[in-house]
């Protein structure tokens, strides 16, 4: 019955004189889990909004059902069963898994009591249904970003959704967290729902996908069967005609053992105050010019701290961290290089200007005597725009770019100094194809002068892709590392992330083994 | 034991306005709003309450001058002008988009100056007036006043004292079990949360708004009815305190009403200080203050050694 059907559908922003959707078609057929791929800014957000009613379209119709509807607000979208998870989680950190799901349409005693229990049997009931093993009566402030994705679908389930949008939903997620949404959909989708999953990673539509649509430039190119289409012809198509193929990289030929030693890690411990166990436990490791020392882990493992004990944002417990022998300057200034997993705010100021962005690291050379010379501030942002091919002006407010831009923006500040460390975070989270190609290649292109580079990320591939050394951590311990090259055994690494020999919960575990058989979930 | 039998109930009947005003900002600091306007809305709700009463008090038509009813009268109409100053600062600061400090601020200017002139107007002096009120009832104190120990603590307060407990019990419950309060905290803690499920977040922060307009006023009043006068400067800084206590109090009802206690507390002991130790009157009447700054550092470094983080 909830089948999906948009037609005809443009949508121009006069304010950036942008047409995001050029005469769109989209058809989506019930009980089906339809995928809409395209790199940023081809317009998938828009039309799904459109859908969802957070934009009104310029002209074109939708049909859900065979019958023609008008969606005028989220709320009308609601009414007629269409939900949409965007990209990041709305949930209130204070309240329980099931408050946040019964949040405005609550179950209640006396006409104005929340009616607690109530709330809690509907959530279980919700829950068990459809394959989801969250505690009712855990915090927001206590869940992984994926199950703070999974209350996002249960919230819109509470709300009898047949149609389930979902705008890139993998890209803040762990690679155990996709196969567990994977699986979610699939469930979602047998029991009759129809579902619509906005991405850029062509791998995860033959994984997940029945059918799907290409859109570039703000149009919808063609509709395939997900299994009739390969990897690279969709990523071509994606892309608009350059071929593609995903880059090897070679690691680093080995260096002699006498090249200097950068940056060192010595036993850091870190323990959170008031937590059990420490997140960061008995972490060493050196780094030498030249190399590219990669660390995998799954959220919650004790990643996050380890880039904050690096970068000097958190004093270790114990342990110690040495930047050419000595502890880390109180400023990191022009010593480290680091492009943060928080981007939008450690990594940037989004009410900044793109050349205020630009030069916030660099006091000495933007603010000579301490007065701060425009000029040298332009000029340097024109030189950036033109080097990292980013889409915008010097003047114009960082907040307004797009995710790609705005990591771009980050890179060519860090990268500018020549600091002989250089941190990475995840530093392609939610890029599209372009942009992370482009993001690793500056990655390389540092390591090539000579630079210490510390990779942290929580997808393997990236990892793999980049490092000369490959180490994984689980519970805050790191696992041995290993030189990177084809003998290094994939499997292994994704049972050492998942903490083997440690009690590991049956979810996990069941990810593990996906992760081993090798993607094919 | 006597004589601190007597600065716990003097301390408890001096509590009330400046609970009456906590309670009032939990509503609007759990919606997510600095609400630097107590300070102000207390003033106008002293002062509505003081002109209410002196309009009456001057009509021969109006028998109630005099009785009971002229403290009803003063603490409705105290009531309701914080409430209605407060939905303006609401409106201004929700709906038409000003900088909800400026337009607090704004309130508290304004409060100061436009009391100052209505006073010359109104009340015929920019002074001290005096206001024909009779005392609150104190409606336990004839049984159970002459308790040992809890007599003096607890049943010769007024009845307007009862009624702030009942007050804070009334707004945990809405705070905590309420879908209205879920709603409130959910504005506060994530807007975009109620935004996304089609919901205004701001039509929930105008509500608390002018709750705290009106718990305000009322306790501008109840200063105004207890002294059975009009002083200038009334609130003397309540409202400021008040927004120490919801900090203080972990913005929780209980929390808040115990750190009410602890300020009254202290304005008790500088009013008894006054009449025994021998120090001058200034400090003594600094030591409420001092008191707020010193729970304020001492608050942080408690929250800081249990690992909690300060907000």
């Amino acid at each position: 019955m909830p089948s999906v059907s948009m037609k005809g559908i443009s949508k121009y922003y006069g304010a950036s004189s942008i047409l995001a959707n050029d005469c769109a078609d989209l058809l989506v057929r019930d009980g089906e889990i339809h995928a809409i791929v395209g790199e940023n800014g081809a317009g998938k957000s828009t039309l799904m909004k459109i859908l969802y009613g957070l934009e009104r379209p310029d002209s074109g119709r939708i049909n859900l059902g065979g019958r023609e509807v008008h969606v005028r607000s989220p709320a009308e979208a609601a009414l007629l069963g269409i939900g949409m998870v965007q990209q990041h989680a709305e949930i209130v950190d204070e309240f329980s898994a099931a408050e946040n799901v019964v949040l405005c349409a609550e179950p209640r005693r006396f006409g104005f009591v929340l009616d607690r229990r109530a709330a809690r049997a509907r959530f279980a009931g919700l829950a068990a249904d459809n394959g989801f093993s969250l505690d009712p009566d855990a915090l927001g402030s206590g869940l992984s970003v994926g199950e703070r994705q999974e209350l996002e679908i249960l919230k819109l389930l509470y709300r009898k959704a047949q149609v389930l949008v979902l705008d890139e939903p993998t890209a803040v997620l762990a690679e155990e967290e996709v196969f567990s949404l994977f699986a979610t959909l699939r469930r979602l989708a047998a029991s009759g729902r129809t579902i619509i999953i906005i991405t850029h990673k062509v791998r995860e539509v033959r994984a997940i996908a029945d059918s799907v649509t290409v859109m570039r430039h703000g149009k919808t190119l063609s509709r395939l069967a997900a299994g009739d289409v390969g990897e690279e012809e969709l990523a071509t198509l994606m892309m608009g005609g350059q071929s593609f193929a995903p880059a090897l990289r070679t690691p680093r030929r080995p260096r002699p053992e006498d090249v200097s030693v950068v940056f060192e890690a010595q036993d850091l411990r870190y323990v959170l105050r008031g937590a059990a166990r420490p997140a960061v436990d008995g972490v060493s490791f050196s780094l030498r010019r030249g190399e590219v020392l990669g660390i995998c882990a799954l959220a919650g493992n004790g990643l996050a701290e380890l880039e904050d004990l690096a970068t000097g944002f958190r004093r270790p417990s114990s342990g110690r961290v040495l930047l050419d022998g000595r502890r880390l300057p109180r400023r990191r200034g022009k010593a480290i290089g680091y492009v943060p997993q928080d981007r939008l705010r450690r990594g940037a100021s989004l009410h900044s200007s793109v050349q205020e962005n630009l030069a916030a690291l660099d006091r000495d050379a933007f603010f000579p005597h301490g007065i701060r010379s425009v000029h040298r501030m332009v000029s340097f942002a024109e030189a950036a725009i033109r080097g990292y091919d980013i889409a915008a002006t010097p003047e114009q407010r960082l907040g307004s770019l797009s995710g790609g831009s705005i990591q771009k923006v980050i890179l060519a500040r860090e990268l500018n100094g020549n600091a002989d460390f250089l941190v990475f975070s995840n530093p392609t989270w939610g890029l599209d194809i372009a942009s992370t190609e482009f993001v690793y290649e500056r990655i390389l292109a540092a390591r090539e002068r000579g630079a210490a580079i510390l990779l942290v990320s929580s997808s393997l591939d990236e990892v793999l892709a980049l490092s000369d050394r490959v180490g994984v951590m689980s519970r805050g311990r790191l696992a041995g590392i290993e030189e990177n090259g084809p003998t290094l055994d994939r499997a292994h690494l994704g049972k050492a992330m998942l903490g083997a020999g440690h009690a590991v919960d049956s979810r996990r575990a069941h990810a593990g083994r996906g992760l081993a058989m090798g993607r094919k979930p | 034991m006597k004589d601190l039998s007597v600065l716990c109930g003097d301390a408890l009947g001096l509590m009330t306005p400046l609970l009456l005003a906590a309670i009032g900002g939990l509503f609007t600091e759990l919606a997510g709003m600095l609400n630097i306007a107590l300070e102000g809305l207390i003033t106008i709700g002293a002062f509505a309450a003081a002109a209410a009463v002196h309009a009456v008090s001057a009509s021969p038509h109006f028998p109630a001058a005099g009785n009971g009813a002229a403290a009803v009268i003063a603490l409705v109409a105290g009531s309701l002008a914080g409430g209605m100053v407060a939905l303006g600062y609401g409106i201004g600061s929700q709906r038409l988009k000003a900088n909800e400090f400026v337009a607090g601020l704004a309130t508290n200017l304004l409060a100061t100056g436009i009391v100052v002139a209505l006073a010359d107007r109104l009340l015929g002096n920019k002074g001290v007036v005096s206001l024909a009120i009779p005392g609150l009832a104190r409606p336990l104190e004839r049984t159970l006043g002459n308790m040992p120990f809890l007599g003096e603590l607890l049943f010769r307060q007024d009845i307007l004292t009862y009624a702030s407990w009942f007050l804070v019990i009334v707004a945990s419950f809405v705070i905590t079990k309420s879908t209205f309060g879920l709603r409130l905290r959910a504005s506060g803690s994530n807007p975009g949360a109620l935004a996304t499920l089609g919901r205004n977040p701001k039509r929930y922060r105008l509500v608390a708004v002018v709750l705290s307009g009106l718990a305000c006023g009322l306790a501008g009043a109840a200063l105004t009815v207890s002294l059975s006068a009009y002083v200038p400067d009334m609130s003397a800084g309540r409202g400021w305190i008040a927004l120490v206590a919801i900090y203080l109090g972990g913005k929780k009802a209980g929390g808040v009403l115990a750190a009410c206690f602890v300020f009254a507390f202290a304005e008790s002991l500088s009013n008894y200080a006054q009449g025994v130790l021998r120090v001058p009157s200034d400090f003594i009447l600094a030591l409420p203050y001092a008191i707020t700054l010193a729970a304020l550092i001492g608050g942080a470094a408690w929250k800081r050694l249990r690992g909690g983080q300060i907000r």
